[in-house]
């Protein structure tokens, strides 16, 4: 800033005053400033400026989900990133690996870098550590899966809901005999409201939590699958497939996938919006960071049973 | 109700411990011995107030000017090829204690550019970016002050500087030269916005499979997503002399070719090669023939050349691989 003030021949508090907007400096030396910061190349230092301002705001936020090669979260991703562009802000993005461990590192590695706000897809149980920050201005809002031991803004989606819709579209098709296939919940809070949805509507459960195979080439297989989440969908196609049950045992997987509709059959799901969830997470977080200082609030998004034809599939007898 | 509680200080620290803000400071950044005691003290006042290191701060003080963090600007990043690109480069940054700022250009110079003055206004100290725009030129003063850069999956323009890239055009040459072994001498190239370098050098390829062997070229480009796949396959299908083989030069591009093919119920009567592969590429019926690349190792090589830092600008060529499933091995009718 020195070097700006001395090429454009005039204070430093004159520079100042230009690069940061107020108070209003005479438009002739504004002119002279401006063309010495573009000679120089001279750039506002963001983190300094951040230091000095009132408002402490940094125009940078944290978003810290289980794996950034996920589609899943990939798309929640692009969801923040075009609420937080608007407001030319920029994300910090890093991947948990559900590691509770990992996850605490990246949350203090963001707020040590003065984030203004943190989306959280959250891995641990306790997240009390985080109090502190929020009550010094930090913007926290969790998405897909709720806070436990604060209280914070959070986007869900309708999880069970969306499990009991696609076992009721089975059972609409004859089904009795569904199994579940999706991880343990293990406190893991999207499995257990999937978990949840299915045993809502299911007759009798058959919960499977690693490999299907036995399952199905087993004495008594069922006649349709619900996968609970997209990764393990496209294991039980391949499996479907490899065995040449994809025609016979009807599926619905939680979660749309690409090219779901280009296979045979084609893919009935039960679709959630993640880039919606990006969206509002970012508009809960922003509208922290504008003032908004009520209790904490929970948007939960709709699911949609997509029909493709592997969920239509009927029950033989 | 909670009561505001501002940020603790390294002096409120201090004043818990018992020590000398010097102390705490030589604690904190490890940057001197503290006798074990005293050391024990201040890691017990850090804990108790939830004090945490500010990094923005002491970046401004460094004069190494180190802000652990980097910037990836990719193209969109909810593209998986991007993604696993992303994943990449993290997986470099992150056992080095980096942070990484993300942004999506949308192949929109303008956005590029403002992403990387974020960026770089932030303190980043590199840069890893997917170039889209015309000119890198505008990079130059960021490298002079000491920011790292590497270019991924295309190389810089108006700039030398280190890129780490797929064997486009060759990875394509392969792919034609594998229609042409199954007969076919009426071969389609669908290609994104010629604009994109990887679209000129997938096109390369393609041309250079079909010299000498007198096979017309036909072609259509500025296809810019799954959409506009779809709908150039209908089209040429439709003309008088449809091509009997498909070479797609995007993930994007393949997934509306395969859903083209289907509604059409060509699927199994016209081949496809795709550039990059597909998610379920193995499950659609026939399993879709793809020319793969490893956006992961492309991200990984990116950030290590990031954090090498050798003052040589580098390129680097990662290989191609071509996976046989079915719909490129159809033959020629």
């Amino acid at each position: 800033m020195k070097d700006v003030a001395s090429m454009a021949g005039v204070s430093l508090s004159t520079v100042s005053r230009v690069v940061n907007g107020s108070p209003p400096v005479d438009p002739e030396l504004a002119a002279k400033v401006e063309r010495a910061i573009e000679l120089l190349g001279y750039r506002h230092n963001h983190t300094a400026g951040t230091l000095r301002r009132a408002s402490g705001l940094s125009s940078t936020i944290g978003l810290i989900f289980d794996d950034v090669g996920n589609p899943f979260f990939a798309a929640i991703h692009r969801g923040v990133e075009e609420v937080a562009r608007e407001r030319s802000v920029v994300t910090f993005a890093g991947s948990s690996d559900a590691d509770p461990e990992r996850e605490r590192e990246l949350v203090e590695g963001v707020l040590g870098r003065r984030v203004d706000g943190l989306i959280l897809v959250p891995t641990a149980h306790d997240h009390s550590y985080l109090k502190r920050d929020v009550a010094a201005g930090i913007g926290l809002v969790f998405v897909d899966r709720p806070p436990e031991t604060i209280d914070a803004d959070h986007v869900l989606t309708d999880n069970r809901g969306g499990a009991r819709a696609a076992v009721e579209h089975l059972r609409a098709h004859g089904h009795e005999r569904i199994a579940f296939v999706g991880p343990a919940p293990n406190g893991l809070y999207t499995a257990a409201e999937r978990l949840a949805g299915y045993l809502d509507a299911v007759a009798e459960p058959l919960v499977v939590h690693d490999d299907v195979e036995p399952l199905l080439t087993g004495p008594d297989r069922p006649t349709a699958l619900f996968t609970a989440q997209n990764l393990v969908t496209i294991e039980v196609l391949r499996t479907l497939h490899r065995l040449g049950l994809q025609d016979t045992v009807a599926h619905v997987g939680f979660d749309d996938i690409v090219l779901a509709g280009s296979i045979e059959p084609a893919l009935t799901v039960v679709a959630q919006d993640a880039l919606g969830l990006g969206r509002a997470a970012a508009e809960l977080l922003f509208s922290r960071l504008d003032g908004f200082n009520g209790r904490a609030r929970q948007v939960v998004l709709p699911t949609r049973v997509i029909e493709r034809g592997s969920g239509e599939l009927q029950a033989s007898s | 109700m909670e009561t505001f509680t501002p940020r603790p200080t390294m002096k409120e620290v201090a004043r818990m411990a018992g020590v000398s803000l010097a102390t705490v400071s030589r604690v904190i950044n490890g940057t001197a011995d503290v006798r074990p005691d005293l050391a024990e003290r201040v890691q017990e006042a850090v804990k108790l107030l939830g004090y945490r290191r500010d990094l923005t701060a002491s970046t401004l003080r460094r004069a190494d000017r180190q802000s652990a963090s980097i910037g990836l600007i990719i193209e969109d990043v909810s593209n998986p090829f991007f993604s696993a690109v992303h994943r990449g480069v993290e997986d470099v940054a992150r056992p080095r204690g980096v942070l990484t700022f993300v942004g999506s250009s949308d192949e929109r110079p303008e956005r590029e550019r403002e992403l990387a003055e974020a960026f770089s206004a932030r303190g980043v100290d590199g840069l890893v970016i997917v170039p889209c725009a015309r000119d890198q030129s505008y990079l130059l003063r960021d490298r002079q002050a000491g920011t790292g850069i590497v270019f991924v999956d295309r190389p810089p323009r108006f700039m030398a500087g280190d890129a780490v890239l797929s064997d486009n055009a060759g990875g394509s040459r392969a792919a034609v030269e594998h229609l042409i072994a199954h007969g076919h001498r009426r071969i389609a190239f669908l290609g994104d916005r010629l604009s994109v370098f990887t679209a000129t050098e997938r096109l390369r390829g393609y041309h250079e499979a079909l010299r000498g062997e007198r096979i017309p070229e036909l072609e259509r480009t500025e296809l810019a997503d799954s959409a506009a796949g779809e709908h150039a396959v209908r089209e040429l299908l439709a003309l008088p002399d449809p091509p009997t083989a498909l070479f797609t030069g995007q993930n994007l591009i393949t997934i509306g070719a395969i859903r083209a093919l289907r509604a059409l119920g060509r699927q199994r009567t016209v081949a496809l090669v795709g550039f990059d592969d597909v998610v379920l590429g193995d499950l659609v019926q026939p399993g879709v023939t793809v020319v793969a690349q490893d956006p992961y190792a492309l991200g990984r090589r990116a950030g290590e050349l990031l954090f090498a830092r050798d003052p040589e600008p580098r390129s680097v060529v990662l290989p191609t691989r071509l996976i046989l499933r079915g719909s490129g091995e159809i033959p020629a009718v």
